[in-house]
């Protein structure tokens, strides 16, 4: 069996439909994006080539550098949410003896719930005319509080697509997380109990340096998900009022598809490619830093 | 003997596949490509006439639906199928661009030569051929229903405060003003998109000139700024924006968001269309509800025509398809004999000039249909008119307008740069 995995053609076995279905759904689209970038296109008429015009288009385009600073902000609140929100569901899971079964299932329902739905949903509770379940519970406190527009306000509606991504993701990190805390060895807490560490020191003395890895990986995955956010914003405010929660995966779809700009639009898609591989670049470099106690 | 019985079953089976391919080929089932599904008035008339021509002339005849309701995704489905060349043989189209594109290439079916060869071409409703003839004077496409749009308002409020329904848009405004002033909502505006956003800025534009502004604009005989015409409905759609008349989050409603929220008792005014009558009938019945075309603005001459019809998501035929098949080429035939009864019978306003049997359609419908059909000039969608780059930059900009984020003279100023910049 050894000889067998050791075999140079068995590896290759192995390894090449992954590496083919990698190519031919990742790295070929990204070079076929790559020349549209430089392209101006319709869909359908004439393709005319204008070298790097899209870019320096790009580099002056207002609409878009706002909605990179919204995807900037949402990622930061994603990071929050769902590493921050999913380590403390993870930690609470772990100390919880008692129902943590059930827990655990409802906290995970919103991975479960369709994102239509979860929008849908969010969109009623959330409305102003008629009045959500929100606004109706806030206007017994003060009738002026039934009218908040939380969707609907350019100070809040990014806000909101930030929360409502976050609630529906962070599950998916709490249940890493707490996996990962149910390998932290028992007789290291042991040790430190003995040498009079409280549960605080214990946590972040012990069980977070042992888990580093995982956070970094779910650093990574919630940075990425992120900086490709569509979907909710999509749902949820369709990138309104007046794009004040307009994601950059979203205004690439708008010159793509919508204005029919397939150049300028790969163009966008090729700032999103780069962004996410400096981005990834970063945190393998700072995971592995010394500083870090990474190897 | 065990292999001659393999061998006997194996030839026997070849032959019934090759005999079973023959008659695969031999009954070819047709590719529908629709913008909507059961239970709307544009699948269910097409479906219904392809039923009756099953059932009276070709049980054979057969088709596979592919629907695709979300508008831009479908107009995109057709554009990747024709840049592919793989057009279906019947399809949803719209005119504008691409329609443009595939009339010049030859790929679709002349369809007014067909209707005056049938003897059909007078039965067409007036403004259904002011709304599908292409710049070559021909019709390539054919509607999939005979849609209208107006105001419905609530006879009650109206009442309560002594308004009238608005003849011009001086008259719409104070008519809002007056309800805000109340304590009322006045408008239940779709804002999740930019179509109405769109409407509003194009109306004044449309009850004048018709067709004709949006022509001048794109030829370039004037620019948007310098038109009389452009910056009274940039400052109308200000002043709707400004006014407060909009119902509290109404950026993020829908269509049948607003249709729903009217429906609840909220809002006085709403903008809705023919697809949404059966909906508000027993409103009308009842005498809760009224209606009103496009006002007009005051002390111009306009074109007479202030309920903006159109055909929906149009029909066209594949002419690749049709030239070479005489059951494709029947079909058409036989659709323009029946599609007036067939219409009616489904409950849908035929787009045929002629007049609305009794008891076939409700009320509302009745008469907003006998309007629609005196009705010359149709509406002018501006997203068929611009490219689409050009479209989705002015309805943003409109947007930001009703928002007061810019002032009129800079919308004028991003439409006019939108215009050069995206070639129309």
């Amino acid at each position: 069996m050894d000889k067998l995995l050791r075999n140079k053609r068995t590896i290759l076995c192995f390894l090449l439909p992954g590496v083919v279905i990698y190519t031919v759904s990742v790295i070929i689209p990204i070079i076929w994006s790559a020349y549209y970038s430089l392209v101006d296109w319709n869909g359908y008429g004439e393709i005319t080539y204008v070298g790097i015009n899209n870019f320096k288009r790009l580099m002056g385009d207002t609409e878009f550098w706002d909605s990179v600073v919204h995807t900037l902000i949402y990622a930061i609140g994603q990071i929050v949410l769902q590493i921050g929100g999913g380590l403390l569901l993870a930690v609470l899971l772990t100390n919880i003896v008692v129902l943590r079964k059930p827990l655990q299932v409802m906290y995970y329902l919103p991975v479960i719930i369709s994102t239509v739905a979860l929008c849908q949903m969010f969109k009623k509770m959330f409305g102003v005319v008629p009045a959500g379940l929100v606004n109706q519970i806030l206007s017994n406190f003060n009738p002026k509080w039934g009218h908040i527009e939380w969707l609907t306000n350019v100070k809040s509606s990014l806000a909101m697509v930030t929360a409502v991504a976050g609630y529906k993701n962070m599950p998916v990190y709490m249940l890493i997380f707490y996996s990962a805390f149910l390998t932290v060895p028992n007789s290291l807490v042991e040790a430190a109990k003995i040498d009079g560490a409280n549960s605080f020191q214990i946590f972040t003395k012990i069980k977070i340096p042992h888990i580093r890895p995982t956070i970094f990986a779910n650093l990574l995955l919630v940075l990425n998900g992120s900086l490709r956010g569509f979907d909710i914003a999509k749902l949820l405010t369709a990138g309104g009022p007046i794009n004040s929660s307009q994601l950059q995966a979203m205004y690439m779809y708008k010159q793509a598809f919508s204005s029919q700009k397939y150049g300028y639009g790969s163009t966008v898609a090729m700032f999103i490619v780069t962004e996410s591989l400096i981005l990834a670049i970063l945190i393998r470099w700072i995971s592995s830093s010394r500083k870090l106690g990474g190897r | 003997m065990m292999k001659r019985k393999i061998t006997a079953v194996l030839t026997l089976g070849m032959m019934l596949a090759v005999c079973g391919g023959v008659s695969t080929a031999e009954a070819k089932t047709y590719k529908v490509l629709s913008g909507s599904g059961e239970g709307v008035a544009a699948y269910d008339v097409f479906h219904a006439v392809v039923m009756k021509y099953q059932n009276e002339v070709d049980s054979d005849f057969q088709v596979e639906y592919e629907v695709i309701s979300a508008t831009s995704d479908l107009w995109q489905k057709l554009q990747m199928y024709y840049t592919a060349d793989t057009l279906p043989d019947i399809f949803a189209i719209s005119n504008g661009t691409l329609a443009e594109e595939m009339i010049s290439n030859h790929k679709l079916v002349n369809l007014t030569e067909i209707l005056e060869a049938d003897g059909h071409m007078g039965d067409v409703a007036a403004s259904m051929v002011d709304y599908h003839t292409s710049e070559d004077g021909m019709m390539y496409m054919i509607p999939s229903t005979f849609s209208g749009e107006f105001f419905v308002y609530r006879k009650a409020v109206f009442e309560k405060y002594g308004l009238e329904e608005p003849e011009t848009w001086e008259d719409f405004l104070e008519v809002c003003q007056t309800l805000v002033d109340n304590g009322e909502y006045a408008y239940v505006m779709r804002g999740a998109d930019y179509v109405q956003y769109l409407r509003f800025a194009s109306f004044p534009t449309w009850t004048t000139e018709g067709r004709e502004f949006i022509k001048g604009l794109t030829s370039g005989a004037y620019t948007y700024g310098e038109s009389e015409l452009g910056m009274y409905a940039a400052e109308l759609l200000q002043k709707l924006g400004a006014g407060g008349y909009f119902v509290p989050g109404f950026d993020n409603m829908t269509l049948s968001d607003v249709v729903d929220t009217f429906m609840s008792g909220v809002g006085t005014i709403m903008y809705a269309n023919a697809n949404y009558t059966s909906k508000l009938s027993d409103l009308y019945d009842a005498g809760e509800i009224g209606w009103f075309g496009i006002p007009v603005v005051e002390n111009v001459q306009g074109t007479g025509s202030t309920i903006p019809t159109h055909g929906g998501k149009a029909w066209a035929f594949n002419k690749d398809t049709y030239d070479n098949d005489p059951v494709l080429q029947d079909f058409v035939e036989f659709y323009f004999d029946h599609i007036d009864e067939v219409s009616y019978d489904c409950g849908a306003l035929s787009w045929y000039n002629s007049s609305i049997p009794e008891g076939k359609l409700n009320a509302l419908m009745t008469d907003i249909g006998t309007k629609m059909k005196e009705q010359t000039v149709s509406w002018v969608s501006w997203d068929d008119k611009l490219t689409a780059a050009t479209t989705t930059t002015v309805g943003d900009a409109a947007a930001q307008l009703c928002y007061g984020t810019i002032t009129p003279e800079e919308y004028c100023e991003i439409f006019d740069k939108a215009l050069v910049e995206n070639n129309g």
